[in-house]
């Protein structure tokens, strides 16, 4: 297969497991869809879910042993009609999103934003699966340099390995463009998830717009400046996009299963994921702004609590994973050297430096800024309160870190502040949509 | 203040917004076809080489015409150096790992002894050693074998 079409095989891959997250989707909320994103990200799991499973079955990493299964859940979920339920209506503002989402995807298309992490990091890694047909444990218990994060959860290096597997080319040669696929598919759904958050929660089309040009333009942006042609990151920028609708307004049937996925796809994401997935849920669980309690698809009360549906997802791809780090003792002692309290300020200030380095363009406060404005809106502060733990994790980890903790801040806290910007980004304007329409509406909404 | 006086206020913000992250955006592609445009994509940086750029063809290059050797190694450790020092031989360790995922590839440390038998790429200069057999003279680097081991 000529090594340029391999963008579109993921794309086709991208569909495939739409459709796969689609039947899971409906089989677990009985009915209550949510929109494609939501089953695509439910399909991202299921795939998750093959890889780990095959690899503890002991079967390898080929199309026959992945795309049967993921074809016959499709093709479930297909018999029954793929209706959208928000029917969109476009405007000026999408097309402006649309297009600088084109120029992020031709960018990485064209190898511009093919390094550092792709390489280094979830690419080579996917490269090695692909080639050994499953998790290559040889490579990942290498004495390998501690960049390569052999622990790291394999969502992202899976997901471009099949699509290698799939397209049947040689690693070596086919997965730099399967790489490069994944990062503009990824923001895509992110963009179209905040979009169709705002659609539904907005009632000005013009402020609907504006939302959707500003949102397709920033993650355009972070995808350029950052070079991530494929990152993690992406992940959790379309999990927290996706639970965040379910955090700001009052409970809705379906609303459990979308925290559940979001927390699932953080949790295969990266390690810091794991808890943002346990943030989302705990979150979830904090008492709704909500009076009434409608039902839930299941026919329950929505204000009941329930842990285990959220968190279900979240544990089924974090925790093989994780028996896979503790059976081969895959960490590689970079995360943790002991708490460090007294490098708290100078960490912090070059925090603060790096969020507002010229390079990124003002986004890194504006989005410190977004996060404590959020805590002001009495229907934000369960968002704004994951925002601000999920930086905690951050401050955390550089204070814990045996590496140079100030310059792992200059090299990595400006990217992992843009994974949060969408989210807080999109929840200012829907807060600040509702502030426009006036408390009469805001009334009648609630 | 009427709704229509906060919608104008929001509209506004948004509009700007919608300018800056477009600013933003236009002045990271500039950026890039600035440095596209002076060949900024430095061939003594590894850390700093992206894909399509002369250095790595140079390497894919190199590592395609190894292919046969590299595939009769099997999963053996195939051990490869580049001139570089430091964290830039490791990127580039890392792209040449990345370019040849069928193959067991190792980073050679250039002055240290190699595995008896084990394969030696070296991409780049030639190093002046005395040791490992050139099996193979390839564009922009050459195909070591390490003399066998002497059993005791």
């Amino acid at each position: 297969m000529s090594a340029p079409i391999v963008p579109l095989v993921a794309v086709g891959l991208a569909a495939l497991l739409s459709a796969a997250g689609r039947t899971v989707v409906r089989t677990a909320s009985r009915g209550a869809v949510g929109g494609w994103v939501v089953s695509f990200a439910a399909g991202i799991l299921v795939l998750d879910l093959l890889l780990l499973a095959t690899h503890w079955t002991g079967l390898p990493w080929s199309r026959w042993t992945l795309l049967p299964p993921l074809a016959a859940l499709a093709a479930l979920g297909l018999r029954s009609g793929f209706a959208v339920p928000l029917r969109p209506r476009l405007g000026a503002g999408d097309a402006v999103g649309l297009l600088a989402l084109g120029v992020f995807a031709l960018l990485a298309a064209t190898g511009w934003l093919i390094f550092p992490d792709l390489v280094y990091h979830w690419g080579i890694k996917a490269a090695k699966f692909a080639a050994a047909g499953g998790l290559d444990l040889a490579f990942l218990t290498e004495p390998t340099p501690h960049a390569l994060h052999p622990d790291y959860p394999i969502l992202l290096s899976g997901l471009i390995a099949t699509t290698v597997l799939v397209s049947g080319g040689p690693a070596g040669a086919v997965g730099p463009w399967a790489g490069m696929a994944w990062g503009p598919i990824l923001a895509g759904a992110a963009w179209w998830a905040g979009r169709r958050w705002l659609a539904e929660e907005v009632a000005s089309h013009a402020t609907v717009q504006l939302g959707s040009a500003g949102l397709g333009l920033f993650l355009a942006f972070h995808g350029v400046a950052f070079r991530r042609a494929t990152d993690a990151g992406w992940l959790l920028v379309l999990a927290l996009l996706l639970a965040a609708p379910a955090l700001v307004r009052a409970r809705r049937a379906g609303d459990e299963l979308r925290v559940g996925v979001a927390a699932g796809l953080a949790a295969a994401a990266k390690l810091e994921g794991m808890a943002l997935a346990l943030f989302l849920v705990a979150a979830w669980l904090l008492p709704a702004r909500s009076r009434s309690a409608p039902e839930d698809a299941l026919g329950g009360s929505l204000r009941r609590v329930r842990l285990l549906p959220p968190l279900l997802p979240a544990a089924a791809v974090s925790l093989p994973w994780l028996a896979v780090v503790a059976r081969h003792d895959l960490s590689p002692g970079t995360h943790w050297s002991g708490v460090h309290p007294e490098r708290l300020a100078p960490v912090l200030r070059a925090m603060l430096e790096a969020a507002s380095h010229s390079l990124w363009a003002g986004f890194g406060i504006l989005t410190l800024a977004l996060v404590a404005t959020l805590w002001l809106a009495p229907g934000q502060r369960r968002l704004a309160a994951v925002l601000t733990l999920q930086l905690g994790v951050y401050l955390a980890a550089y204070l814990a870190t045996p590496l140079d903790p100030i310059a792992l801040v200059e090299t990595s806290f400006a990217r992992l502040l843009g994974h949060l910007t969408p989210a807080a980004l999109v929840a200012a304007v829907v807060a600040a949509g509702h502030w426009a329409a006036g408390p009469e509406v805001r009334a009648r909404e609630a | 203040m009427a709704a229509r006086g906060r919608r104008r206020i929001l509209h506004a913000a948004l509009a700007g917004l919608v300018l800056w992250a477009g600013w933003a955006l236009a002045r990271e592609v500039r950026h890039l076809q600035w440095r596209e445009a002076r060949g900024l994509w430095l061939d003594d940086r590894p850390c700093l080489w992206r894909y399509g750029t002369p250095p790595v063809d140079r390497l894919a290059g190199l590592l395609r015409s190894l292919g046969p050797e590299l595939a009769a190694e099997g999963s053996a450790p195939v051990y490869f150096s580049s001139g570089f020092e430091g964290q830039e031989a490791l990127c580039a360790y890392t792209w040449a790992a990345y370019l040849a995922p069928e193959a067991t590839v190792r980073q050679g440390p250039p002055d240290a002894p190699l595995p008896g038998g084990a394969l030696w790429i070296v991409a780049g200069p030639q190093p002046d050693r005395a040791g490992p057999v050139p099996i193979r003279a390839a564009p922009h680097g050459a195909l070591y074998r390490a003399p066998a081991e002497v059993p005791r």
